[in-house]
């Protein structure tokens, strides 16, 4: 199967990381533990990962990845007191979690 | 491989310097940087800036693209203030009163931080106050505390707009601000909270929200002209916990979320005085996010993401003609 995304590590430093240019071209994905959502069989897409030196990964690497911090986010989510849970108004929902596409 | 003369008919021209007036699309050698550039038209799009030093969400914002201040939020103790100069941020005075949910309008040396929440179980603020570039200062209270209410204007004409009072519900209201106290202004059509302000005292605009008596999230846009509100174009995204910027005529929208369980949406749309259009997307999804700046030149800054809070930074800017650099030698 064609797969429509491909998947990379990178730590997001700031200005420069995304330009301009790289985002108007390509649509970018920021997602949990550095991990990063880019076209697949796409030049820019592959320029940029080499830009930012990514550690490109498989569907499934980058699946546990997430699947990590949001598990680590959700056990300090149920950790904390109920009134940081559920303030009166505003909700402060529990991370949710992510299926990564092909 | 194909070469370029196959494709087009004719060899890179190379130039000791870059054409004064190129065309779209044409692409040229330079010999003096020895490089190949082509010139493109770009549309609008995000690009990352500098992250905050504090990832946190719900802060109060204020300022422009390449001066903007952050303030306030959900990381202990709630005061901590940074100011970005377009490329990075750094620590500022904290604020008197830490909290979160607050709103804020003005200028990095003149900005104005007001309401918000103080603790868990929501300890209302009316808190008002000014910072002058280095240190905050106590101004008048709101007549109305209350929290994830949206800001507008100036430290000396400034506007507060909706919100959430806990137990006693949401709020319609605006207030006005003149340096010194605030007085009631317009109610506003659609009862809200978490709604984006932007504009200015006399010419606000507030959009997007939650609305709790229909159980819905909106895209209710109204405009404010110092004395009342009247309904523009609806975002075409109804959404909640945004972010925004600019003015009554020419705002950005960008993120938020437009229903419970929907992912965090990068989407952003801008406003004309009568009508939202999108554009160029967030590279980060993201809910409970701030904005400062101008349409054509915008920013977005902390929020939540799925797995916790961000510093994450993204700077907008229109687009348009640029010369493009493809390799060197």
């Amino acid at each position: 199967m064609t797969k429509t995304y491909q998947y990379c590590v990178a730590e997001n430093w700031g200005k420069g990381f995304i330009d301009h240019n790289e985002s108007s071209r390509i649509t970018f994905v920021g997602l949990p533990g550095n991990v990063w959502q880019v076209p697949a069989y796409n030049k820019h897409g592959n320029l940029w990962i080499a830009k930012v030196a990514g550690s490109v990964k498989t569907l499934a690497e980058a699946q546990s990845i997430v699947d990590a911090e949001v598990t680590a986010a959700q056990a300090a989510w149920d950790a904390l007191p109920d009134a940081e849970k559920a303030p009166a108004v505003e909700g402060n929902p529990r991370p949710a979690d992510i299926t990564l596409e092909e | 491989m194909a070469e370029y003369k196959g494709i087009k008919g004719f060899n890179i021209q190379t130039v000791s310097s870059d054409p004064p007036a190129p065309f779209a699309g044409e692409v040229w050698y330079n010999s003096t940087s020895a490089t190949v550039k082509y010139f493109a038209v770009l549309p609008a799009a995000w690009s990352t800036g500098g992250n905050l030093g504090t990832a946190r969400r719900q802060v109060g914002n204020a300022g422009l693209q390449d001066a903007a201040l952050c303030f306030g939020g959900n990381v202990a103790p709630k005061q901590q203030t940074e100011e970005y100069n377009g490329t990075a941020w750094t620590g500022g005075g904290n604020l008197t009163t830490g909290r979160q949910y607050l709103s804020g309008c003005g200028t990095q040396a003149a900005g104005l931080a007001f309401g918000g929440y103080k603790a868990p179980g929501v300890t209302l603020s009316a808190d008002t106050e000014e910072y002058n570039g280095s240190s905050w200062t106590n101004g008048g209270n709101l007549g109305t505390a209350r929290y994830t209410l949206g800001g507008a204007g100036t430290q000396t004409a400034g506007l507060a707009m909706g919100g959430a009072r806990a137990g006693a519900g949401t709020y319609a209201g605006s207030e006005e601000y003149n340096g010194t106290a605030w007085t009631g202004g317009g109610t506003m059509n659609t009862l809200r909270y978490r709604v984006v302000g932007a504009g200015t005292q006399t010419a606000g605009l507030g959009f997007s929200g939650y609305t709790p008596t229909t159980n819905a999230v909106t895209g209710a846009t109204e405009e404010y002209n110092g004395t009342s509100w009247t309904n523009g174009g609806s975002l075409g995204t109804a959404r909640q916990k945004a972010g925004g910027c600019g003015t009554q005529t020419a705002a950005l929208c960008f993120g938020g979320i437009a229903a419970p369980g929907t992912p965090y949406t990068t989407a952003t749309e801008s406003y004309d005085g009568s009508s939202w259009t999108a554009t160029g997307n967030l590279n980060v999804g993201r809910i409970q996010l701030a904005g400062a700046g101008t349409q054509p030149a915008g920013l977005a800054f902390g929020g939540a993401v799925y797995a916790g809070t961000t510093g994450s930074t993204e700077e907008f800017s229109l687009g348009g003609p640029a010369t493009l650099t493809v390799g060197t030698d």
